[in-house]
């Protein structure tokens, strides 16, 4: 059935008015800048403030923003946890179904047996003081799905983790958006998320949707330089191989490319690595260098935005490219054009999706060959 | 290193301890010790303190019983003269007991605008028994629970409230299993203060109870009395009260540097 929202929501001077949908089984990444109104949207939908006069939200074909939060079967995965001080981390998960009128004994094992699934290293009795930000998230996580709710929102669920643990929450944020029936919403500003986690990204900027589509369509045409910048990024999945120089090939279904991994992945290794477009350098013959990609292709399309043009090259594997509108000219860059493109191995940002021989569901380890993306 | 202070700051803080210390010491210095059993059975001392002890707590009671409800008020709720009304319920703070005591005995003494009605509609009366007694000293001690509660509130991020709403909880679940439990010691730390308060009460007790011994006479009220008949009982109660207070104040350091 899934869920509709038409939004409005007013604060001060500020006003959020937007609509979104997904279906069951989806999961929708609400990305956008700072001060964008990711949060009041994800609280608007939790009831959390009060709506304007004509907003609609509808969860499995049932009008729900009248209700309060608590009727909403609506699971909050918040920024910064809000797990409560006073009550153990078991407690923390129990809480939703204590609430809800489950009794004491059933709900504690329930707990237990949540716990276990998200967060086996974390001591029951413990209060949340005592665990670090990666484990607070995977509490908070086992406590908001604790109660089977239809819609789950997270909002930033990798805020506030530090990068060691970073991904292994998202190798489980992957696997609680995969196996969970009804429909995700997350919101992020971190683009790599939004890209590897969602089926669809809608992009809001200064309280309205400037785009919607699938990873893909985004990341191919981005409509406004902020999803530009941030989603226009070229995004490889494949598996590692190790050369011998300390460098390593990344076999995707459309091509190899070079990478320089940090540390020894295993050989077969699955990762996500992405490529700034303003990262790749555009030539009309092959060119000489240091760089060790260099591929050969026709340009597909040029959008100009004001001084910048993004130029998508038919290559193998497919990439996009930002050069100056200067440079457009004066290569004579148009639909049609033999070009080349090249880009150095460690300007690729990789994301260990999976060590090699590992199975689903183990911690994952991650390294980043050339810092984070956002920054 | 260990650094020594100034010697003029040393000087005055010495000079501030000795005032305070100084009184308290004199209490156990001039204390006849040799008279100390008849002297304290003369001035009926174990009533007094028996009283004392029923009456401040159950003005704490009481306190904690309406006090803790109207500062959720104060702080939660929306409402025209609020600012208004939290400067009345605090009123008794800086109000001189005294004049406390009047306001008290013309509203709910006999006679009062509010204890006529209740005196001759339900022959209840609150002068002259330990009822007076409490809600006198209810009426200085309030405030501090209602301070100590309504700051406590305000730290207490709203936001746990909303989260608990989202796993199921209604409103007055969220408010018992989630914001009760946080705002705990800040009300048990305002209900120790109007403990004490409650315990050195004299001036509404005297003026809206009166000071009839074994109803309404409490240990500062026979304090009082006996410094005009006997002095050296005087002593023996007012250290009653001085041991008392020292280890509720030690007992409630302890446990707020347990909380924290």
């Amino acid at each position: 059935m899934g869920f509709r929202a038409d939004l409005a929501v007013t604060r001060g001077t500020f006003d959020v008015r937007l609509a979104l949908e997904a279906a069951d089984g989806e999961t929708l990444a609400l990305l956008g800048p700072n001060g964008a109104g990711k949060t009041t949207v994800v609280e608007a939908l939790a009831g959390l403030v009060e709506a304007a006069e004509g907003a609609t939200i509808e969860l499995d074909g049932e009008r729900i923003d009248r209700l309060p939060p608590e009727r909403r079967r609506v699971g909050v995965c918040f920024q910064d946890d809000l797990l409560f001080p006073h009550l153990s981390v078991l407690e923390n998960v129990a809480f939703g179904l204590r609430a809800r009128g489950t009794a004491k004994a059933a709900a504690r094992t329930r707990a237990g047996e949540l716990l276990q699934r998200f967060a086996p290293g974390v001591r029951p009795g413990a209060k949340p003081r005592e665990l670090s930000g990666g484990e607070r998230r995977r509490v908070s996580l086992a406590r908001a799905l604790a109660t089977d709710p239809r819609l789950l929102l997270l909002d930033e669920p990798l805020a506030g983790v530090d990068v060691t643990a970073r991904g292994q929450i998202r190798s489980l944020l992957r696997e609680v958006a995969g196996g969970f029936d009804g429909v995700v919403v997350l919101v992020a500003h971190d683009p790599l998320d939004a890209l590897t986690l969602a089926d669809r990204v809608a992009i809001m900027e200064a309280g309205r949707l400037t785009q919607e589509g699938t990873p893909d369509q985004i990341r191919n045409a981005p409509r406004s330089p902020y999803a530009a910048d941030l989603v226009g990024v070229n995004l490889f999945t494949g598996k590692l191989e190790p050369l011998e120089d300390g460098a390593a090939t990344l076999r995707t279904a459309a091509g190899t490319i070079t990478v320089a991994p940090e540390g020894a992945p295993g050989s077969g290794a699955t990762a996500i690595a992405t490529l700034r477009p303003a990262d790749v350098s555009l030539h009309l013959e092959r060119p000489e260098g240091s760089a060790r990609n260099v591929f050969e292709g026709t340009v597909d399309e040029v959008a100009i935005e004001a001084d910048r043009a993004r130029v998508r090259l038919d290559t193998q594997p497919p990439l996009i490219a930002e050069v100056t509108a200067g440079s457009i000219a004066r290569l004579g860059l148009a639909p049609g054009t033999h070009a080349w493109a090249s880009f150095k191995a460690v300007e690729v940002s990789l994301h260990l999706v999976d060590q090699a021989g590992d199975r689903a569901g183990h911690p994952a380890t991650e390294s980043t060959a050339t810092g984070t993306l956002s920054e | 290193m260990h650094r020594r202070l100034p010697l003029g700051i040393t000087i005055l803080a010495l000079v501030g301890a000795a005032f305070v210390v100084l009184p308290v010491l004199a209490l156990v210095i001039r204390a006849p010790w040799g008279d100390l059993s008849t002297s304290l059975s003369g001035v009926g001392a174990t009533t007094a303190l028996r009283l004392s002890i029923e009456v401040s707590l159950a003005a704490t009671a009481l306190s904690l019983f309406f006090g803790v409800p109207l500062a959720w008020l104060l702080a939660r709720g929306t409402f025209p003269g609020r600012s208004v009304l939290r400067a009345m319920v605090v009123l008794p703070i800086v109000l001189p007991p005294v004049v406390g005591g009047i306001g008290l005995l013309n509203s709910l003494g006999r006679s009062g605008v509010a204890g006529q009605w209740l005196y001759d509609g339900l022959g209840i009366q609150l002068t002259f028994t330990i009822w007076g007694a409490i809600i006198a000293a209810t009426f200085v001690s309030m405030p501090l629970v209602v301070i100590a509660t309504e700051a406590g509130l305000h730290s207490v991020d709203r936001r746990y409230e909303q989260a608990a709403t989202t796993l199921g909880a209604s409103q007055g679940l969220a408010m018992r299993r989630v914001v009760f439990p946080m705002l705990l010691p800040s009300i048990v730390a305002g209900a120790v203060l109007t403990w004490a308060r409650a315990l050195g009460e004299f001036g509404a007790t005297i003026t809206f109870a009166g000071n009839l011994e074994g109803r309404t006479q409490t240990l500062p009220l026979a304090v009082y009395q006996a410094r005009q008949t006997d002095p050296g009982g005087a002593i023996f109660l007012s250290l009653i009260l001085v041991v008392i207070s020292i280890v509720v104040l030690v007992a409630m350091r302890n446990h707020l540097m347990k909380a924290r």
